[in-house]
Order: structure tokens, then sequence, then C-alpha cells
């Protein structure tokens, strides 16, 4: 659980630049931890973490707390960041190991290792823009209309993905079944 | 038609309730989303390199550095902008105005020319000048001479009105004097 004190705040907003750090400290793992199940890529996961602590150091003054907490709003610069990134990029590549997956002959090895990293297994085999979707909507706990809004399209869109996305970990598991 | 899958908190109403006892995908989606949300709760968190925050740290000291603030920035720019069209409408104005004023002493140029035309016609009608005329005749000579070695029109312009002044004494005295004593 986090330990977030508000107070910091103030003291980033006043420019002790001590603060600064200690936001940093306190709030990167979360933040790259979100960003690099997302993009899957250390190198651009560093840049997104990068660039969001200096866009919400620049942007410190502008932020109140009125509808969302400090650390939801550095979440929702990152989530904006990472989809802006996505869209430049605009890869939506599936995971190749899914085949890998289904023929593994450590059948059992690996259904314990699924069970335990039950979200890391679905967010490999999804693509990127699918890995943020369900990232907001399972782990942030955001609303539909709330990631329509990140992803600038309808609330309707994130229940489809959600939906193909539960659909693929439902067809795959079916495979499994069969395969063994 | 299956139900709206919600966050693992949230309730469902009667109705979706009565579907999930019933349908078997939805029942399966319901579970997933379960055990992923719990296993997202569980996901533990990575630490990022130590080099991101010195890159942070020297990203945001360098933009600090910079003694311009965008604020200012924009009012300088602002301003400059303002000048440099302060200055363009200055110059097309002086430039106009400079025209401008060409043009008139060139028109006239034209005008004393024509009248200075005009009263010579009228003094070669007398073929005798008087004594008093020849002396006036010979001021217009050497206004001519002046007018020959002269660059500036507006000079130009003065001599040419002295001209046309004397040039009119000649014909007033011409139509006027018939006692004058003639060369």
């Amino acid at each position: 659980m986090l330990n977030w004190d508000e107070t910091l705040v103030d003291k980033m907003k006043a420019g002790e630049r001590h603060s600064f750090e200690q936001c940093y400290r306190q709030l990167s793992p979360t933040i790259y931890t979100a960003i690099i199940k997302i993009c899957r890529d250390e190198g651009n996961a560093n840049d997104l973490l990068q660039d969001t602590f200096i866009k919400a150091f620049e942007k410190i003054d502008s932020y109140t707390f009125q509808d969302l907490s400090f650390v939801a709003w550095l979440k929702r610069i990152a989530f904006n960041n990472t989809f802006n990134f996505l869209k430049k990029q605009k890869l939506t590549l599936v995971g190749i190991d899914y085949l890998d997956d289904v023929i593994s002959a450590a059948g059992e090895i690996e259904n314990i290792y699924e069970q335990r990293n039950f979200l890391d297994s679905l967010l490999k085999k999804i693509s990127e823009h699918e890995r943020l979707i369900m990232w907001l909507y399972i782990v942030e706990q955001y609303s539909h209309e709330e990631i329509g809004n990140i992803v600038k399209k309808s609330p309707s869109y994130s229940k489809s993905v959600v939906s193909r996305c539960l659909k693929k970990l439902r067809t795959k598991e079916e495979v499994k079944n069969y395969a063994y | 038609m299956h139900i709206n899958f919600r966050h693992a908190h949230d309730e469902y109403s009667q109705t979706e309730i009565v579907h999930l006892q019933q349908c078997h995908q939805c029942q399966e989606d319901v579970k997933s989303i379960e055990q992923l949300t719990s296993a997202g709760q569980v996901m533990p968190t990575l630490i990022p390199d130590e080099l991101n925050w010195q890159v942070i740290q020297q990203r945001t000291l360098k933009r600090e550095q910079k003694p311009v603030t965008p604020a200012t920035k924009k009012n300088r720019l602002f301003i400059y902008t303002k000048l440099m069209a302060i200055a363009a409408s200055t110059f097309f104005i002086a430039v106009g105005w400079l025209v401008w004023s060409n043009y008139q002493l060139q028109s006239q140029l034209e005008q004393v020319l024509l009248v200075n035309q005009s009263l010579e016609l009228q003094l070669f009608e007398n073929s005798a000048p008087s004594f008093h005329q020849a002396n006036v005749l010979n001021e217009v000579r050497n206004i001519e001479l002046q007018l020959i070695n002269e660059k500036s029109n507006k000079r130009k312009l003065a001599l040419l009105t002295a001209r046309k002044q004397l040039i009119q004494e000649i014909v007033n005295i011409q139509n006027g004097n018939e006692n004058a004593i003639y060369l």
C-alpha cells in the first residue's frame, strides 16, 4: 500500500528541491511498473517514466486537490503519455509466445506459474493498446468512461476491448484443456 | 445478451445476478476478472533504474536555468512582433511620403515650365526689348545658367519660379510701358 503524504505537493509547489526527489522515490516504482507492464520494453518505459515526472514537476502549480489525488493525477499523466506513445508507434502486435505457452511440455509448472501470474499471462497475449485498457480496468479500477477519456474513444469501445481480452483468455484455456 | 462486467468490488443488479446464474460464459468472465484483479493487487512493483532520476534532475535543472520563463518569452515575442509591425508601417509611410512629395515637386516643375514657355512665347513677340527688359533678361540668363548646374529639384523649382517672375515682369513692361527706352 502506498503511503503518500499529500503535503509533499505543497513543498514541491514551494520549490523545495528535496521534496521532488522524495516524490520520485515514493511514486516511481508504481508508475514504472504500470508503464513497463503495458509497453513491455525497458527503454521505452524509462523514457516514459522520465517524461511523466518531468511533465508533472513542470505543471505542479496547476495541480489542485479537487477532483484527483496527486497520485491519481500523476498516473493520469503517465497513462496519457503511454497512450500517445503507443499511438505514435502504432504497434498492435500480439505476443508471439502464445503458441509456445500452449504446446509447452512443462504443463504443470506452467500452470502454477500462470496462476500466480494470471495477469502477466494475459498481458503477454494481447496488444499494447489492449494492455493499456486492461491495465486501467483491472489494476487501476478505472471505469469505462474514464478509460474512454484516456484512449479518446467511447466507453463501449473500452467495454468491447475488455470483453475481447477475456474471450482470448477463455479461448486459451479451452485450447489448453484440449491439448492436455 | 451478456451482462456488462463490473469491477470486482462492484455489486451486480438482481437481473444481472439471475443472468449470471444461468450463463456459463459470463460466470467464466466474472471469475476471470476477479482472478485478474487479485493478481493485479499482489503484483510486485518494479524499481526503475537510478539513472532515470539523474536524467530527470538534469532535464529539470536545464529548464530552470533558462532565464526566460515561457510567459516572459511569450511577452517578449509579442513585443518584438509589435515593434516589427511598427517599424514596417513607419518604413512604408516614409517611402509613400517620399514618392508622393517627389511626384508633387515634379508636377510643380512641369507647371512652372509651362508658364515659363508661354511667357517666353509672349516675349518673342516683341523683337526689340527696352533697356529695363534687357537687364531683366540678363537676370533670366543668369538663372538659366544656374538651372543648368542645379541638381536639387527644390532649388530648380525656386529658380524656375524666379525666372517666371522675371519673364512676367518683362511681359508686363512690354504691355504697360510704351515709353521705355529701346536698345
